[in-house]
């Protein structure tokens, strides 16, 4: 051995590993985001579109629709402007449609096609620092894309309240619940005909989320199934904090969402320690 | 002694991949693994490169344990896979810049390495290019160097006949592989070939 000192940045992160009943890893996600960042020099364009779609969507829709809508009765009782009342549905619909993307696409192709996690496998990460480095990568973006878009609703004047300063680590936390099932979800697909499942699942939640009409106007039935889903949380979430209406239903919200991100994550690594590590 | 196994023994379900095999590898020594189709040699690199839990017997590398410190041990091994496996999303350099990391290298050791290694498989010239249009035998000595970045004390290779083909014979990178890099280095480097 030459000078370098080696295995021992892992040895202490191994100790508390092993300790934790959770696939191993060796505390070093913070490679892959770096191996991630490093890739995405090299397609910057990617980040122009990510943050191109809901800024589309909020013209066309809040301006054009808001300009036949008028005002929306939310499900917090006060009566807005239909682009205020779209606007936080469009922020937690683009975090989930980022994280989404970036943790069943560009994931699936790392993992069957590119054998990039084997390449990482063989050196001292495990598969939780994979699955960690993922999700974190994934968040990072999203945080990029949620940040300007929240620029670009403040100039158009759709945020009416402080709270919406909350908006972004909401946003945030989202797309951790998102990209951690996304990720778990795309451990099992074996061809390129699955995704059409993930479009399958995303594209009702985007469209029945009450993302462009509130709760109230489904009918009693329905509205549990509604409250059911992962992106009503998220839209509610945003809308009680870009509104100002904040209450104790803000929390169970963020408890949902914090749940489907442990459990999502968790799945994932195991997952990946089961396809991998054999 | 690098690798040490006593009766070895890899399953998947019913079938026995690897049945009972004892391996003694010292140091100083070039180790390769001999036998047809499905005798079990990728199955034994695999619990040898501590990405493959053993099914029964004990296997131990430097003397450690891959069950309890399996990122220890990799961090010491240089893993040569059979498919090349590069990162086409990244230049030549920056493959061998984040492998290094993901070692938990400095950034300057890596690059240091990087440089050395680009120079030693004489890729220099091509290290700001990304890794998709290079050659076969271009990308074969990409990832040998790469599974030099982290200066191993054995270095596990999988097929031997996957090295630069006739024309890549005389390359310094072709059949002196590991003595070249011993020259190079006055420590130890001890080859695994599987």
């Amino acid at each position: 051995m030459s000078g370098l000192d080696l295995g021992a940045p892992a040895s202490r992160a191994t100790r508390v590993s092993r300790a934790l009943p959770f696939p191993a890893g060796a505390g070093m996600a913070r490679w892959v985001i770096a191996r991630n960042a490093m890739a995405f020099r090299h397609g910057w364009v990617a980040l122009v579109t990510g943050f191109a779609e809901p800024v589309f969507y909020l013209f066309s829709l809040g301006v054009g629709i808001g300009a036949l809508v008028h005002s929306v009765r939310t499900d917090g009782g006060s009566e807005v402007p239909y682009a205020v009342f779209v606007a936080p549905a469009l922020l937690a619909s683009s975090a989930m449609n980022g994280a989404v993307m970036d943790s069943t696409f560009n994931v699936f192709f790392k993992l069957r096609y590119a054998k990039l996690y084997d390449s990482m496998l063989a050196t001292p990460l495990g598969p939780r620092d994979i699955a960690v480095g993922e999700i974190g990568w994934a968040l990072l973006r999203g945080a990029l894309y949620s940040a300007a878009f929240l620029a670009v609703a403040l100039l158009a004047g759709v945020v009416t309240s402080w709270w919406a300063l909350l908006a972004l680590p909401a946003a945030v936390l989202i797309g951790l619940a998102f990209a951690a099932v996304g990720m778990f979800a795309t451990t099992y697909m074996t061809s390129w005909q699955h995704f059409d499942y993930i479009t399958l699942a995303i594209q009702p939640m985007f469209l029945f989320s009450a993302t462009f009409f509130p709760l109230s106007t489904y009918p009693e039935g329905i509205q549990w199934l509604v409250q059911a889903t992962p992106l009503y949380h998220g839209v509610a979430l945003e809308r009680g904090l870009m509104l100002g209406e904040v209450s104790w239903a803000l929390a169970g919200h963020t408890a949902y969402l914090v749940v489907l991100g442990v459990i999502g994550a968790l799945g994932a690594a195991r997952r990946i320690e089961r396809l991998l590590l054999t | 002694m690098l690798v040490s196994a006593r009766g070895l023994t890899k399953t998947f379900g019913d079938f026995v991949a690897v049945d009972g095999i004892d391996v003694e590898v010292r140091r100083g020594e070039a180790f390769g693994f001999l036998g047809p189709n499905g005798a079990g040699k990728s199955s034994t690199m695999r619990m040898i490169g501590c990405v493959s839990p053993a099914t029964g017997g004990e296997l131990r590398i430097f003397g450690q344990d891959p069950a309890v410190d399996g990122p220890a041990i990799r961090a010491r091994l240089g893993s040569c896979p059979q498919a090349d496996m590069l990162d086409e999303e990244l230049t030549v350099q920056e493959n061998l810049w984040i492998y290094g990391r993901y070692f938990g290298l400095t950034k300057a050791q890596t690059r240091k390495r990087a440089t050395e290694l680009l120079d030693f498989a004489q890729l220099t010239d091509r290290r700001g290019d990304k890794v998709e249009p290079l050659s076969g035998g271009m990308k074969r000595r990409l990832t040998i160097a790469r599974s030099l970045i982290n200066n191993p004390r054995t270095a596990p290779a999988r097929r031997a006949d996957h090295r630069p083909g006739p024309a890549g014979a005389a390359h310094p990178l072709g059949p002196a592989l590991p003595a070249q890099t011993s020259r190079r280095d006055p420590h130890h480097h001890d080859a695994l070939h599987g």
